[in-house]
C-alpha cells in the first residue's frame, strides 16, 4: 500500500504533496483549537502507539484459510478507527502523517511520494471512512456493521486512489490494478473492519471517555451528503476509464493533460471525447444512475437492518 | 524478518566519519539526492550513468559509516521488493508516452514484454535504488531524536517539530512495550497459527493487543500532556533545542555531495559518460 520512490512522476507527486500540506495544517489547526484545549502533545504520544500498533503483523490465512496465503500478512492501518474515536476525519490525518513520516525512514513508502501515501491512507481514507460510519449511523444501521464497513471502505477506497495514481505515472496497468488491488485490499478491509469493531468495543469498556461518542450528533448531515457526493462523484468520474473498451485514446489524454498547458489539454479532452450520440457523457450519466440505485439499495438495506435491530 | 528500533538506534549511534556529520546537512543532503533521482527523465539511457555515479557515492559513504553488514543487508531486503514489484510489471505495460514499442518476448495469455517497457521498468528501480540507499544512509547514521532537532534547526513548524519530538521520545517505550505483550502472550502459548483455537477468537486476541496499546498510548500521552502543562506548557511554547553550529567538515562533505550531483548531471558534457 505504501508507493516507493520513483514510481510516480515528480511534478505529479509534487501535487500531491500540495495537497497533503493543505490538508496536514488545517490537521494541527483540528488539534490545536477545534478540541477543548491544545491536545498537540498527546496526539505526538498517540501516533507513536499507532506506528508500534502498525508493526503488528496479521497472517492473512487467519482470515482466509487458503494454504497460498502461507507467507502474507498485512497490518491494521487504524485510519478509520482514529477518525471514529475522536470523532473529526483530521484526528485520521494527523496521525497518518506522522506515522507515514516515520516508516518513510524505515524504507515503507518513499519521500517524494509520501504526499501521495498521506492522500491515500489519511485523507481518502479517514474521511471516507469516518463519512461512511457516520451516515451508516445516521441509518440507525448497529454500531458494529457501520464501524466495519467505515473500516472497510477506509482500506478500499485508498486502494484505487492508489492504482489511479500510478496510472497516471504511467507505471501501472488500470483495469488489471483497480481488480487486484480491490480483491487485496477488499480482503485486508475485512481484516481491518472485524479488527476495528473489537478494538473499538474494548475501548468503550475501558475508557468510555475517550470515544467522542456526542460527536457524532454534531456532524451536519450536509457534511455526510458532500462526502458521499465527492466518493461518487469520484468513482462516476473514474469508472469510464475503467469501461472504456479502448483506453489509449483516454491514456493518450491523461498523458497530454499531465504535460503541460490545460488550455490545449481541454480542447483534446472533447475533441477526444466527441463520440457520436452522448459518448462519455452518457457513460457517466449511466453510472450516475447506477450509484443513485445502489444507494436506493444501500438505504433499502439500512433500513432492513435497522428494523432487524428493533426487534432484538 | 524485520529491523526493530533498538537496532536501528544501535547503528545510528555508532562513531564514524558518516555519523559525525550535521544532521541538517544529512537531511538535506538526503532530500537533494531523492529529488534529483526522481525528476531525472522518464526514458532516457543517461540516467543509468547518472544514477550509478550517484548510488556508488552512497555505497562508499554506507561503507565509511561502519555499519554492521548484516544490518543494512535486511534493510534493503525489506524496503527492495516494493519498488521491485512495480519495476517488473513495467515491461508488460504500454506506457502512454512511449510512442513505439518493439516486442522483447512473448508470454502465454497475450503478455507481450516490450524493449522500452523494460527499460523504463529498469530507470523506475534504479531511481527507487538511489532513493532507498539515501533514506538508509540517513536513517542509519542519524538518531532519531537527532533528526527531529536538525529538522527543527532547518525551520520545521513548531507544531510539527512537536508532534515528532513527543513521537520519536515515545516510540521506544511503545515498542517495549508491545514487546512485553507478546512475551506474555508467549508464555502463555499463545500462536497466531494455533489450529487448535477459533480464528476469531484469536483475531479478537489482536484486537485486545491493538486497543491495550491503543488505550497505553492515549493514557501516557494524557500524563505527559498533564505534567508539561504542570510545567507551565501552553500553546506558545518552544521545545527549546539548542544552536549548532556548522563546523568546517560538515560545510566540506556537503560540498562534496554537491559536487558529486553536479558532476552526475554535467557529466554528458564533460565527458565522463562513454
Amino acid at each position: 500500500m505504501h508507493i516507493p520512490d520513483g514510481s510516480i512522476v515528480w511534478y505529479q507527486a509534487a501535487v500531491y504533496w500540495l495537497i497533503a500540506i493543505i490538508f496536514i495544517a488545517r490537521s494541527i489547526k483540528w488539534a490545536r483549537s477545534d478540541l477543548n484545549e491544545d491536545m498537540i502533545p498527546l496526539f505526538g504520544v498517540l501516533a507513536a502507539g499507532m506506528f508500534v500498533l502498525q508493526t503488528i503483523n496479521i497472517a492473512a490465512n487467519l482470515l482466509i484459510p487458503l494454504p497460498v496465503l502461507g507467507g502474507v500478512s498485512w497490518h491494521v492501518v487504524g485510519a478509520a478507527l482514529a477518525a471514529i474515536i475522536f470523532a473529526s476525519p483530521w484526528a485520521a490525518v494527523l496521525l497518518l502523517t506522522l506515522v507515514l513520516a516515520v516508516q518513510s525512514l524505515f524504507g515503507d513508502g518513499g519521500i517524494t511520494v509520501m504526499g501521495a501515501n498521506i492522500l491515500n491512507m489519511g485523507i481518502i481514507g479517514g474521511f471516507f471512512g469516518y463519512y461512511s460510519f457516520i451516515a451508516l449511523s445516521r441509518l440507525s444501521v448497529r454500531r458494529s456493521i457501520a464501524l466495519f464497513a467505515g473500516a472497510w471502505i477506509s482500506m478500499i477506497l485508498p486502494a484505487i486512489a492508489l492504482v489511479f495514481e500510478l496510472w497516471l505515472s504511467g507505471t501501472f496497468p488500470l483495469k488489471e490494478g483497480v481488480l487486484y488491488m480491490s480483491i487485496f485490499q477488499g480482503a485486508a478491509g475485512i481484516g481491518e473492519g472485524i479488527i476495528t469493531v473489537i478494538v473499538f468495543n474494548a475501548i468503550i469498556r475501558a475508557r468510555p471517555d475517550i470515544i467522542a461518542e456526542e460527536g457524532y450528533k454534531k456532524v451536519s448531515t450536509a457534511k455526510v451528503v458532500v462526502a458521499g457526493i465527492v466518493a461518487f462523484a469520484g468513482l462516476a468520474i473514474a469508472a469510464p476509464f475503467l469501461a472504456s473498451s479502448n483506453p489509449d485514446g483516454l491514456e493518450h489524454t491523461t498523458s497530454l493533460l499531465v504535460k503541460d498547458n490545460i488550455k490545449n489539454t481541454i480542447t483534446l479532452l472533447f475533441s477526444d471525447y466527441a463520440i457520436p450520440g452522448m459518448g462519455k457523457m452518457g457513460e457517466i450519466a449511466a453510472i450516475v444512475i447506477g450509484f443513485a440505485a445502489i444507494l436506493i439499495i444501500w438505504f433499502g438495506a439500512a433500513k432492513i437492518l435497522r428494523t432487524a435491530d428493533k426487534r432484538r | 524478518m524485520h529491523i526493530s528500533l533498538t537496532e536501528l538506534e544501535r547503528e545510528s549511534f555508532r562513531k564514524s566519519i558518516v555519523h559525525r556529520i550535521d544532521g541538517r546537512i544529512k537531511i538535506f543532503m538526503t532530500l537533494v539526492i531523492v529529488i534529483y533521482a526522481v525528476s531525472l527523465p522518464r526514458m532516457d539511457t543517461w540516467n543509468f550513468q547518472k544514477l550509478l555515479l550517484l548510488e556508488a557515492y552512497l555505497i562508499a559513504l554506507l561503507l565509511l559509516a561502519r555499519l554492521e553488514f548484516s544490518y543494512i543487508a535486511i534493510r534493503f531486503a525489506i524496503a527492495l521488493p516494493f519498488g521491485l514489484g512495480i519495476a517488473v510489471l513495467q515491461p508488460f505495460l504500454k506506457q502512454p508516452f512511449i510512442p513505439e514499442y518493439t516486442v522483447l518476448f512473448t508470454l502465454p495469455f497475450g503478455l507481450s514484454a516490450t524493449h522500452e517497457g523494460a527499460l523504463f521498468g529498469a530507470i523506475i528501480f534504479a531511481k527507487f535504488l538511489v532513493s532507498i540507499t539515501s533514506v538508509i544512509l540517513l536513517s542509519s547514521t542519524t538518531s532519531l531524536s537527532e533528526l527531529v532537532a536538525s529538522a527543527r534547526r532547518l525551520g520545521m513548524p513548531k507544531e510539527m517539530a512537536l508532534l515528532f519530538t513527543m513521537m520519536v521520545r515515545y516510540l521506544f517505550v511503545f515498542s517495549n512495550m508491545l514487546g512485553r505483550i507478546r512475551r506474555a502472550q508467549k508464555t502463555r502459548c499463545f500462536d497466531l497459527l494455533n489450529k487448535k483455537v477459533p480464528r476469531i477468537w484469536t483475531l479478537q486476541q489482536i484486537g485486545y493487543t491493538i486497543s491495550s496499546m491503543f488505550i497505553r498510548s492515549y493514557e501516557q500521552g494524557e500524563r505527559t500532556y498533564q505534567s508539561m502543562l504542570c510545567r507551565g506548557y501552553n500553546a506558545d511554547g518552544h521545545v527549546y533545542v539548542g544552536r549548532k553550529n556548522l563546523r568546517i567538515s560538515d560545510v566540506s562533505f556537503l560540498a562534496l555531495t554537491a559536487g558529486v550531483i553536479i558532476a552526475a548531471q554535467m557529466g554528458l558534457n564533460l565527458g565522463f559518460y562513454t
